[in-house]
């Protein structure tokens, strides 16, 4: 069981690390900067399954053949990653070190006392349905897109409406994967696991745009957590509020467009302002990776995210007055746009 | 957790319904469905005001020309939302409008809030009007919004995969009952407090559910599939004599029923065996199907 939980932390928290190496804009060692690595990497973690789950879906491969896939897919991107990091000259930015600002240091128990509830308390929604039977399914038929989680019966001989549109966000075969490798059951990972390391980068996230807005002032980056924070908790006026489902569902793709997606977009889209620092073609590589991490996550939610981006490329355009942003993140759509086709012509 | 019941939209959780969107919203108009959208998202409105004054403050009057980007997105996402006939076509996209209430994600609003907040208290240079300032907006955010922690959303956890104590009971009754057969076959029919649970635990037992969409008419050529889900709701009982019938049609060997149902005179004369009893739930076997099923290989 300990060996299977290291498994988990390797693929949801290492690996994480070194794919967010590029994108995160540090350098270094210290904690705070592995710890945006981390944040950036997580999307790059989940947009590496796409491949793998595409081609098994479409060729009919088990779920073994998936994951060895994946894991040398993974292992080639890391290698190329640590071989650019080392050869790298042009050191960026330091992210500098965890300050002791009283405000950020109370925005952080805010965040560990969520961390705590969501781990130790169980939310049970019938969403679940779809993202962890359906990583149930895949794991005890070896299996990827064999049969329909409701029945487990063929997913061919019924017409499925729902399960059929799982087949463009195929989130569910990372849980599975993982659970081959580590031993620990969908149901585990989903409710227990996930959730402490998504609510750990939703956070993240969030402090990317804060860093974003108040670069220089560390002091209101702080407020901007706490307010955050109140923000998420006391947006609870109905079930569908962003700040709702990335609180109580974050292993479901919904919650991880609105708070991993959402803020790591504004984020980038903010760094293209480019007050500090040039864009450069790493950022729209990015852009392009978070909305194929979106596609993982639900087909809805990428087109979501894409209608964000574009209205996030525009004002940028906008106040930066450089209409060339808008074109250049047109071509951070692919994704989406696939999405979006399949969606209109099937679903 | 969504139960597209024509012409309803349950939001339910652990069986009990928590949220309920009425209405057919095919037929409603774009400015219809985002008046309907609005107040479901925020019935009193109070966040929405909030939010909109957010925006405003992040376009006109924030001095931070990064906020301003952010205002924008959001204003331009505010106006997509509000325009009517956007809203009646990506609507139609979404559950026939259903769930129109995801584009209010593109508004982060809770980043809008804080911004404003922090942009304002941040900006007052002595650390405890600092301090008086922070309280102040969190004040507002508290009377504007409603907790979640207070919503009764959480519960405590009664096992690692976090799911109703019962659904691994009647799991590891089942697996019981099927190590004396030769071969494992259990198809499990049972309300979807159960069904929509015990394959996220094991998927070595089948279900007697092809979606999420319980109690509306399934694309399963027999009726009788429609029936069934009906009786697992408890909407259906004038017509609950068809059960074991139904579970029989479908193969299924193993019933799990509420026991306020009331249906343990019926099962027994149907030749079930009561395999597990509590003061909620039955769990009934029915060794005709099984036989049926060994026969058929």
């Amino acid at each position: 069981m300990a060996i299977g939980y290291v498994i988990c932390a390797v693929f949801f928290i290492f690996i994480p690390v070194v794919l967010g190496l590029p994108f995160s804009g540090c350098t270094g060692m210290r904690p705070s900067g592995l710890f945006r690595s981390f944040v950036h990497g997580l999307p790059v973690l989940i947009v590496s399954v796409y491949p793998p789950a595409a081609a098994a879906m479409l060729m009919d491969e088990s779920l073994s053949w998936m994951t060895g896939i994946w894991c040398a897919e993974l292992a080639a991107v890391m290698f190329l990653i640590i071989l650019f990091q080392l050869l790298k000259k042009d050191r960026e930015e330091n992210c500098g070190s965890v300050y002791a600002d009283p405000f950020f240091i109370l925005a952080v128990i805010l965040v560990l006392v969520h961390i705590y509830i969501v781990v130790r308390y169980m939310y049970v929604d019938d969403d679940d349905s779809i993202y962890v039977a359906m990583a149930t399914t895949a794991l005890d038929t070896d299996s990827v897109w064999r049969f329909n989680p409701f029945s487990g019966l063929s997913i061919h001989n019924v017409e499925i409406g729902d399960v059929s549109k799982q087949m463009l966000s195929p989130l569910f075969a990372l849980y599975a994967s993982v659970s081959h490798l580590s031993g620990i059951r969908p149901a585990v990972l989903c409710h227990t696991f996930v959730p402490g390391v998504m609510t750990a980068a939703f956070y993240g996230a969030f402090y990317e745009v804060a860093h974003g807005l108040f670069r220089k002032d560390r002091r209101k980056a702080s407020l901007f957590l706490i307010f955050l924070i109140a923000a998420n908790v006391y947006s609870y006026t109905s079930p569908f509020t962003a700040g709702t489902f990335l609180l109580i569902r974050s292993w479901q793709g919904k919650a991880q467009i609105v708070g991993l997606i959402i803020p790591l977009l504004i984020s980038r889209y903010l760094v293209l302002d480019g007050t500090e620092r040039g864009h450069n073609a790493r950022d729209y590589i990015y852009l392009t990776l978070l909305l194929g991490a979106s596609g993982v996550m639900t087909a809805m939610g990428c087109l979501l995210a894409a209608i964000l981006a574009v209205f996030l490329a525009v004002s940028v355009s906008l106040v930066k007055k450089d209409a060339g942003i808008v074109l250049r993140s047109a071509g951070t759509m692919l994704v989406p746009a696939a999405v979006l086709v399949l969606y209109v012509l099937y679903f | 957790m969504y139960f597209i019941s024509d012409p309803c939209l349950f939001i339910r959780t652990r069986g009990r319904t928590i949220w309920k969107i009425e209405g057919d919203r095919s037929v409603l108009s774009g400015f219809e469905l985002i008046e309907t959208t609005l107040k479901e998202a925020d019935p009193e409105g109070r966040l929405l005001v909030l939010t909109t004054a957010a925006i405003l403050f992040a376009v006109i009057w924030g001095k931070n020309r990064r906020g301003r980007i952010i205002g924008l997105a959001s204003l331009f996402g505010a106006c997509v939302f509000l325009f009517p006939p956007a809203a009646k076509a990506l609507g139609s996209m979404m559950r026939e409008g259903t769930t129109y209430w995801r584009f209010l994600w593109v508004i982060p609003s809770s980043i809008l809030i804080a911004y404003m907040a922090s942009e304002l208290t941040g900006r007052i240079r002595s650390w405890f009007l600092q301090a008086a300032a922070a309280a102040f907006f969190l004040a507002v955010i508290v009377l504007t919004g409603r907790n979640l922690y207070l919503g009764g959303v959480f519960e405590k956890a009664e096992n690692p995969e976090k799911l109703p104590a019962i659904v691994l009971t009647i799991d590891r009754t089942i697996r019981e009952k099927e190590a004396d057969s030769s071969s494992f076959y259990a198809r499990l029919a049972a309300p979807p407090e159960i069904a929509n649970k015990i394959r996220q635990y094991d998927g070595d037992i089948l279900g007697l559910s092809y979606s999420r969409n319980w109690g509306t008419k399934s694309d399963d050529p027999d009726s009788l599939f429609d029936d069934y889900e009906r009786i697992m709701l408890g909407t259906q009982t004038d017509e609950r004599g068809i059960l074991p019938q139904v579970a029989r049609y479908f193969d299924a060997n193993y019933i799990a029923l509420k026991t306020e149902f009331g249906y343990r005179d019926m099962m027994e004369s149907e030749g079930y065996e009561e395999i597990y009893s509590d003061s909620e739930w039955e769990l009934w076997y029915d060794p005709a199907a099984a036989d049926l099923v060994a026969a058929d290989g």
